[in-house]
């Protein structure tokens, strides 16, 4: 239909007409708050107690409008060490008569200290009054919304990866510490058992957030830890295994040894050292007694250099000859292997850091790892003694140990790699050493 | 009782103030009803909720508010500014749109004023008010001001002559001027059943022209012309002029319902409410057109008029007295 003339004016009626009777567009703002957009810009919100007062917003802030004071605080060191400095904010405030609501402050903030919150009704008669402290900050803070859920199938965030691992990991090692507490029941005297999993918990506690919760985990813990790696890695080397692939070690309740504690008071100490000294005491004791309990259980007794003590095939070996009189008992030890790559070269102690970092090799190859009884076996009696005299013990052995050179060539020339080649080279080396201290100074107990 | 007060309403004295007062009080209300239902009415045709506040519900009481804002307000009056006829104009464009409905018939016997001529008279007086824009744009000493005062006088001379055309086939088809008989030989349906639904039409539009609303608003053109004969008033003069704009869209309605839709008549119970009822759409559909249609250009303005409206009212005249000479019923 050829359009009329004049019609147009008729539409244009209608259309007003029609507009009249549907609801207004208008919103009443001041009776009837707006409902904003999700992650609205309205103003910077400051979460005080994470900010690390690096400076870095009041420096990216186009209009320097961030004002920041902040001092230095000495901070006690926690187990010996020099003591720390840390910043501590006095004042931090923005002037937002000159913020722009660019948000570089907000993207360039490390710490997730500063975020965007969706309050707007801030406007003030005096300009001066517009810029906020770090109070009023920070309870804008409170209505910052929750991030929006990530997509179906996207990477997690790194830090709630790693909480959601250390939940697990606390739970895994509950569970197992559980089993474990079931298994050592019968033979073990109460307090080993009992000790097992208020240990573990403890442990867990301490790594929380890190992946590495496996046993050696506790090795840099000096005082409360430390019977613990020198044990551990003496079992590993004793090659005794249970199903579990869990702590190697008896673990027992931490407490305190009073009589070690008044005896370091009265010579002087502070109260925190002989703790600390009258703690790991108390451990160093209650361990061997839960070891000697565990001797007593222990099944048949393998010859543990010969036995190549398999990941894979988990020997009983009790260390027979290997280990003193306190290791055999050795208690329950993962696969050696599982713990190994990481895990035993920071722990100092028993054995000698060769063998540390030897396993790896042997995980793979079986003809390197036999050794490690021996050497263990002189780190777990140095254990007893004290930790200090354990890690020399093990320097001492590490000098000893060098390339075998044979092997090394041999090696090389059948194509494995140099790491490799020298790893086991260096194990063989360890084997022929023992084998000789073995033959002339009859090392087997 | 009703007797005494029939004799009180005989003496000239007493009745006189009384339609004095009661013609005030329309001219004070519905002025201010339509304006309000200016600013609701646009408001929601654009989506827009209007006026709020005042008076709490819905803002009624918005053009109270208003009123006491320009009372407030510093009357500013130009140094170059012709002071009497500045100070005047107003007034001489108010008085004549309230003189204009003591000539309305609100009901059978409610005639304020009652005249032979009535048509004439209340076409005159709502011509006399373009007078009052030429005095405001001439003492303003404003060129823009002056621009739109001569506009408002080119488009009053424009559109008197369809208005007046149109008025007059009214008057050919009821026999008088009388604007009471005009009614009275109306059926409750009014002139709108028949040939004189074109002469409403040129009216209405003509009447739009004359009281200068949208889409004819060229002499307060803001785009061109700051606000025509406006631009120079403040405070209590502004106001007034703007009364007189309400106070004409109410008066232009009330005539154009008087002659063409039926006056006071309805389907039943005859009287005034009718009338304001009438008023009341027709002053809608004035607001109506002012929010759907943008403004004309001024040529356009003057040949739609000459154009179009004067040969269309033309054609109407001698339709209407054909049909009255050989006797065809409307
Ligand atoms: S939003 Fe931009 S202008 Fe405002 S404080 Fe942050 S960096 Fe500065
Ligand atoms: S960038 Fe973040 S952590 Fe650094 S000073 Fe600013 S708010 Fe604090």
């Amino acid at each position: 239909m050829p359009a009329l003339k004049g019609v147009g004016l008729l539409k244009g009626l209608g259309v007003t007409l029609k507009t009249m009777t549907r609801p207004a567009a208008t919103r009443q703002y001041p009776h009837v708050k707006p409902d904003l957009p999700a992650r609205s810009r309205g103003v910077i919100a400051l979460i005080e107690e994470n900010c690390t007062v690096c400076m870095l917003c009041a420096r990216e802030c186009p209009d320097w409008c961030i004002y920041i004071d902040s001092h230095k605080e000495q901070v006690a060191p926690k187990e010996g060490g020099r003591a720390r400095t840390r910043n501590l904010l006095d004042r931090f405030a923005i002037d937002f008569a000159l913020c722009m609501y660019c948000g570089i402050c907000v993207e360039v903030c490390p710490f997730d200290a500063l975020h965007w919150s969706p309050e707007f009704e801030y406007a003030e008669h005096q300009i001066e009054k517009l810029t906020h402290e770090m109070d009023t900050l920070r309870t804008w803070a409170y209505s910052v919304p929750a991030p929006d859920p990530l997509e179906e199938g996207a990477i997690e965030p790194k830090e709630i990866e790693s909480a959601r691992k250390a939940r697990e990991a606390v739970a895994a090692k509950a569970a197992a510490a559980a089993e474990q507490a079931r298994a050592a029941a019968p033979p073990v005297p109460a307090p080993a058992a009992a000790a097992t999993q208020p240990a573990a918990a403890t442990t867990t506690g301490a790594a929380a957030g890190t992946a590495t919760t496996t046993p050696t985990a506790a090795a840099p813990t000096p005082v409360a830890g430390d019977a613990a790696p020198a044990a551990s890695a003496g079992a590993a080397g004793a090659g005794t295994t249970t199903a579990a692939a869990r702590p190697a070690d008896v673990e027992v309740e931490p407490g305190i040894d009073q009589a070690t504690y008044d005896r370091l008071l009265a010579a002087g100490e502070s109260d925190r050292t002989a703790r600390a000294k009258a703690k790991a005491a108390y451990m160093r004791r209650a361990k061997a007694e839960a070891r000697a309990a565990q001797a007593a259980g222990a099944t048949e007794p393998a010859p543990a250099p010969a036995a190549p003590a398999e990941a894979a095939a988990p020997t009983q070996v009790p260390a027979g000859e290997g280990a003193p009189a306190a290791e055999p008992a050795s208690v329950e030890t993962p696969a050696a292997a599982t713990a190994a790559p990481e895990t035993a070269p920071p722990a100092p102690s028993a054995v000698g850091t060769p063998e540390g970092a030897e396993p790896a090799a042997d995980a793979r190859d079986p003809d390197a790892r036999s050794p490690e009884g021996d050497p263990t076996a002189s780190g777990t009696a140095a254990e007893v003694v004290a930790p200090g005299a354990a890690a020399a013990q093990a320097d001492a052995e590490h000098l000893e140990i060098e390339v075998d050179q044979e092997t090394y060539d041999r090696l090389i020339e059948a194509g494995e790699p140099e790491r490799t080649a020298r790893a086991k080279a260096k194990a063989a080396y360890a084997r022929k050493l023992r084998a000789a201290q073995r033959d002339g100074g009859g090392a087997g107990s | 009782m009703i007797d005494a007060a029939r004799d009180l309403l005989d003496n000239y004295w007493v009745l006189m103030p009384v339609k004095v007062l009661a013609v005030l009080a329309i001219f004070l209300t519905f002025p201010l009803v339509v304006g309000y239902m200016e600013h609701k009415v646009m408001a929601h045709m654009q989506a827009r909720l209007g006026p709020m506040e005042a008076g709490r519900f819905h803002g009624v009481l918005q053009l109270v508010a208003d009123g006491i804002k320009f009372v407030q307000k510093e009357s500013i009056i130009p140094k170059a500014a012709d002071k009497w006829v500045f100070a005047l104009a107003p007034a001489v464009a108010l008085i004549p749109a309230i003189l204009v409905f003591g000539f309305i018939p609100y009901g059978p016997d409610l005639v304020p004023i009652r005249s032979d001529v009535g048509l004439f008279v209340t076409l005159a007086l709502s011509s006399v008010s373009v007078i009052g824009v030429l005095m405001a744009a001439w003492s303003s000493a404003n060129k823009y001001s002056l621009m739109g005062g001569i506009r408002a006088a080119a488009q009053l001379i424009a559109y008197e002559l369809p208005l007046v055309l149109a008025a007059a086939a009214v008057a050919m088809q009821a026999g008088s001027a009388d604007l009471a008989v005009i009614v009275e030989r109306q059926g409750w349906w009014g002139y709108i059943v028949g040939p004189l639904v074109i002469g409403f039409f040129v009216y209405g539009t003509a009447a739009l022209a004359e009281l200068t609303r949208p889409p004819f608003d060229m002499p307060v053109a803001d785009s061109e012309l700051v606000f025509g004969h406006l631009t120079e008033y403040t405070g209590l003069r502004f106001a007034f002029f703007l009364l007189t704009e309400y106070a004409g869209i109410v008066s232009q309605s009330a005539i154009a319902a008087t002659l063409f839709l039926g006056g006071w008549k309805g389907p039943f119970l005859d009287g005034p409410w009718w009338l304001a009822a009438k008023v009341l759409a027709l002053s809608f559909v004035v607001i109506w057109a002012r929010s759907t249609y943008p403004r004309l250009r001024e040529d356009q303005l003057q040949s739609f008029a000459w154009l179009r409206l004067v040969p269309v009212s033309l054609a109407l005249l001698l339709v209407v007295g054909f049909l009255k000479v050989y006797e065809v019923g409307i």
